[in-house]
C-alpha cells in the first residue's frame, strides 16, 4: 500500500479513501470482479468539518512570468458610451464593439503572460462583463472575482443620462471639464425622483444611505481609498497579483493616490477604455519607474505600463476628448469611419471580427487549448 | 396570482419587493441548482471529469434558456456558487446575465467540480467500452464507490499539474468515485452554502452531474444504489424550497426521487432523463 507523499488528514473517511486507492491500483481484472455495491439505504453521516485535502499550502502566486503585480482596466464600450451620455451608476450593458474591446484587452493580457490571482470589479454589468470576457481570453475563468460598490463609477449627479456634447453647448467646455475631471467640483446633485436614481435598484437596498447624490473626484477617492486599504493592500502584501476592472473616474481616483498626482494636475488625466495598465510595485506598494525612467507618453502622469503601447492610447484619448468637447464635430466618433484605426488594432489582436458577432454570445469561436506554452512568457519590461 | 402580476413592478421598489418575498416565500429557503450545458466533449462522447472543456454552441443556448426560465419564475438569486471549471462558470455567467443578477457575489470552489475520472479522462466512451467491456465501464460510471483507475503525478490530468489547484494537496495517485465526490462536496455545502441559505438568501449553484448528484442525495436522502443512476439533465434549473433545517419542502410537479422541481417543459425533461441512460448501451 503506497501512501508516500500523501498528507493525511484527520477525518476517518480518509482511511476509506486509502482503501479505494488500493483497490484502484490493483490489476484491472481484480477490479473487474468486484460486484456492484448493494443498497444500504441510509446516508453515511458526513462530518461537516472533514477536509479530505489540505488547502493550507503556503501561497504562491500564479503570476510567475511577469514582474507586474497590479493591473487596472477600464471596461469596454457600453451603450451610453456609444451614445456619448453621462452614465455614473446607471447599469448600461456592453455593445458589440464593447465586447470586442474587452476581448482585445484579454488577448493583450494573455499574450503578455500576466496571470492574476484574483480580480476586483464594481457592481455594474459593463465592468463585470468586461471582467468575464477578459478572464475567458486569459483562460483564467477560475479565479475569484470580488464585486464592490466602492469600485462603481463616480456618481454624476443630475448630469446622468444627458448627452455630453449638449451639456458642453449648454454650460461651456471649461465648466464641463471641471465637472468631469477636476478634483473637487461635483456636478449638481441628483434628486431621488430622477429616472436613474440608484435607490430603485435591488443591489443597493442595504446601503440606501450610502448612495451619493453626486460626487467629485475627491468624494470618489474617499470611498476607493477604503477599498484600497481594506482589500487591495492585504492582497498585494500576501503576494497576489490582482486585476482591477473599473470605470474611468473611479480608476483615476485610485491611480491618483498610487502615483501621488497633485489635485490641481489630475484634471488633465484621462483613461482609455479597455487598455490594460500594468504596475510593478516595490515593498511599500509604490510604483517602480518604467525602464526608461520616464512617465508614459499618453498621459504624462504614469509609471505604469500600457500593455498595447503608448501610441494607441494617445490616439484613443484624443478621440475621446474630441467626442465630448469639439462642438464643431457633429458625427459620433464612437462609431463610423474614424474608428478604423482602433478596429484595425482589434483585428490585429484577435483576427477578423465576425460582422454577425452577437453581444449576447460570450464564447470565443476557436476554443481553447489547455496549453500554457501558448501563453506569452512575459513582457520585456 | 398576486405576486406574479406585480412582479415587474416589484423589482423597481426594494420595499415592495421584500414585502412580496415575505408573502410568497416566508419560512422557505430557495436553492436553485443548474447543471452546466452541453460541453464540446459531451458532443465527442469523451470522459471529461476535471478536463476544462468549454460549452458547445448548443450548451450556451441551453443555459441562456435556463436563465430565462429562472427569471420567468420570479426567482432572484442573492449569492452564487460554482466550480473552477469553465463550463460551469460560463453557465453561471449566462444565468446571472439573464436574471439581471450579474452583480451578486460568486464563489468558485474546486469542491464543486465534476467527479474526477482518473485515467479514463480524455478517452472516448465507446472505445473504452470496446476495450474493457460494457460491464466494467458501467461499474466505473455508475457504481457508487468503485472509482476508475488512478492517474499519478506524471499524468497531465493529475491536479498537481494544473496551476489553478496549486494551493491544494492531492494524493500522488488520484481518482474519484461518486462516494468520494460527495465527501468533498458536502463539507463545502455545510460550511459555506448552508449558512447562506439559513440566513434567507436565495442561492444558485451552477455545477456538474456528479457534484449535483452529491447535493441532491444529501437533500433528498437518496440511497447509494439509486443515486448513481439518477440523471440530472443539463441546463435545466432544479429549484428546492427548503425549511429552516434545510430539508426540502415537497412541491407539486417533482420527479421522483427528487423533492425539487425542474423548470421548463416537463415532458421534454422526463424524456431527457430517460435518454441519458442510453449513452453506453
Amino acid at each position: 500500500m503506497i501512501l508516500a507523499g500523501r498528507r493525511l488528514g484527520s477525518a476517518p473517511s480518509l482511511n476509506r479513501l486509502a482503501v479505494q486507492h488500493c483497490s484502484a491500483v490493483l490489476p484491472l481484472h481484480y477490479v473487474y470482479h468486484n460486484p456492484l455495491p448493494t443498497s444500504s439505504g441510509a446516508s453515511r453521516p458526513i462530518s461537516s468539518s472533514s477536509k479530505l485535502f489540505s488547502d493550507d499550502k503556503p501561497f504562491t502566486s500564479l503570476n510567475q512570468n511577469t514582474p507586474f503585480t497590479l493591473c487596472f482596466l477600464r471596461h469596454g464600450q457600453s451603450t451610453w458610451n456609444r451614445d456619448n451620455r453621462f452614465i455614473g451608476w446607471t447599469d448600461t450593458p456592453l455593445t458589440a464593439d464593447g465586447v470586442l474591446e474587452a476581448r482585445v484587452a484579454g488577448q493583450i493580457l494573455y499574450k503578455s503572460g500576466l496571470m492574476f490571482d484574483e480580480a476586483h470589479t464594481s457592481l455594474l454589468r459593463r465592468s463585470i462583463r468586461t471582467t468575464n470576457l477578459v478572464l475567458m481570453e486569459t483562460r483564467q475563468e477560475y479565479i475569484q472575482v470580488n464585486k464592490s460598490w466602492r469600485l462603481n463609477e463616480r456618481h454624476y449627479g443630475s448630469l446622468v443620462g444627458q448627452n455630453k456634447k449638449e451639456v458642453v453647448e449648454q454650460f461651456g467646455p471649461e465648466k464641463v471639464k471641471s465637472w468631469r475631471r477636476s478634483w473637487d467640483d461635483p456636478p449638481p446633485p441628483m434628486e431621488s425622483d430622477h429616472p436613474y436614481w440608484p435607490g430603485k435598484d435591488m443591489r443597493y437596498r442595504n446601503m440606501l444611505e450610502k448612495i451619493p447624490l453626486a460626487e467629485s473626484l475627491k468624494d470618489t477617492r474617499a470611498r476607493t481609498a477604503v477599498f484600497w486599504d481594506e482589500t487591495v493592500v492585504p492582497s498585494l502584501k500576501e503576494g497576489k497579483t490582482i486585476l482591477i476592472v473599473g470605470h474611468e473616474n473611479n480608476l483615476r481616483s485610485m491611480i491618483m493616490r498610487l502615483e501621488n498626482i497633485d489635485p490641481k494636475d489630475v484634471i488633465n488625466l484621462s483613461l482609455p477604455r479597455a487598455v490594460p495598465l500594468a504596475y510593478k510595485l516595490d515593498a511599500d506598494l509604490k510604483p517602480i519607474p518604467r525602464p526608461d525612467g520616464k512617465l508614459d507618453e499618453a498621459t504624462g502622469f504614469l509609471n505604469g505600463v500600457w500593455l498595447g503601447g503608448d501610441d494607441a492610447v494617445k490616439k484613443v484619448l484624443e478621440r475621446d476628448h474630441k467626442q465630448v468637447y469639439d462642438t464643431s464635430i457633429t458625427e459620433n466618433l464612437e462609431t463610423g469611419g474614424k474608428w478604423t484605426t482602433w478596429r484595425n488594432w482589434m483585428e490585429f489582436a484577435i483576427g477578423e471580427t465576425d460582422p454577425n458577432q452577437s453581444a449576447n454570445s460570450a464564447h470565443s469561436e476557436e476554443d481553447d487549448q489547455i496549453n500554457d506554452e501558448t501563453r506569452g512568457k512575459g513582457a520585456d519590461h | 396570482m398576486f405576486a406574479s402580476s406585480l412582479r415587474t413592478g416589484l423589482r423597481s421598489s426594494p420595499f415592495l419587493r421584500s414585502a412580496a418575498s415575505n408573502f410568497s416565500y416566508r419560512n422557505k429557503h430557495t436553492l436553485i441548482l443548474v447543471r452546466h450545458g452541453e460541453s464540446t466533449w459531451n458532443l465527442e462522447n469523451k470522459f471529461t471529469g476535471w478536463v476544462d472543456v468549454p460549452l458547445s454552441p448548443k450548451g450556451h443556448d441551453e443555459v441562456i434558456e435556463a436563465g430565462k426560465l429562472i427569471k420567468a419564475e420570479g426567482l432572484e438569486p442573492d449569492v452564487a456558487f460554482t466550480s473552477t471549471l469553465k463550463r460551469a462558470i460560463r453557465t453561471l455567467w449566462h444565468v446571472l446575465e439573464q436574471t439581471d443578477c450579474m452583480w451578486i457575489p460568486v464563489e468558485k470552489s474546486w469542491t464543486l467540480n465534476e467527479r474526477h475520472y482518473g485515467a479514463l479522462q480524455g478517452l472516448d466512451k465507446q472505445q473504452t467500452v470496446d476495450k474493457f467491456g460494457k460491464d466494467q465501464v458501467l461499474v466505473w460510471r455508475r457504481s457508487y464507490d468503485v472509482p476508475p483507475p488512478v492517474v499519478d503525478r506524471s499524468s497531465e490530468w493529475h491536479p498537481s499539474n494544473e496551476k489553478k489547484y496549486s494551493s491544494v494537496s492531492f494524493p500522488d495517485e488520484f481518482t474519484e468515485s461518486l462516494s468520494t465526490t460527495l465527501d468533498r462536496v458536502l463539507p463545502f455545502f455545510n460550511d459555506t452554502i448552508a449558512p447562506q441559505l439559513k440566513s434567507g438568501k436565495t442561492v444558485i449553484v451552477a455545477a456538474h452531474g456528479n457534484s449535483l448528484r452529491a447535493l441532491v442525495k444529501h437533500l433528498d436522502s437518496i440511497a447509494e444504489s439509486e443515486i448513481a443512476e439518477l440523471n440530472i439533465p443539463t441546463g435545466t434549473p432544479l429549484v428546492y424550497n427548503l425549511d429552516e433545517d434545510l430539508r426540502p419542502i415537497k412541491q407539486g410537479g417533482c420527479i421522483e426521487p427528487l423533492q425539487g422541481r425542474y423548470l421548463g417543459d416537463q415532458d421534454a425533461i422526463r424524456a431527457r432523463i430517460e435518454g441519458v441512460k442510453n449513452q453506453t448501451k
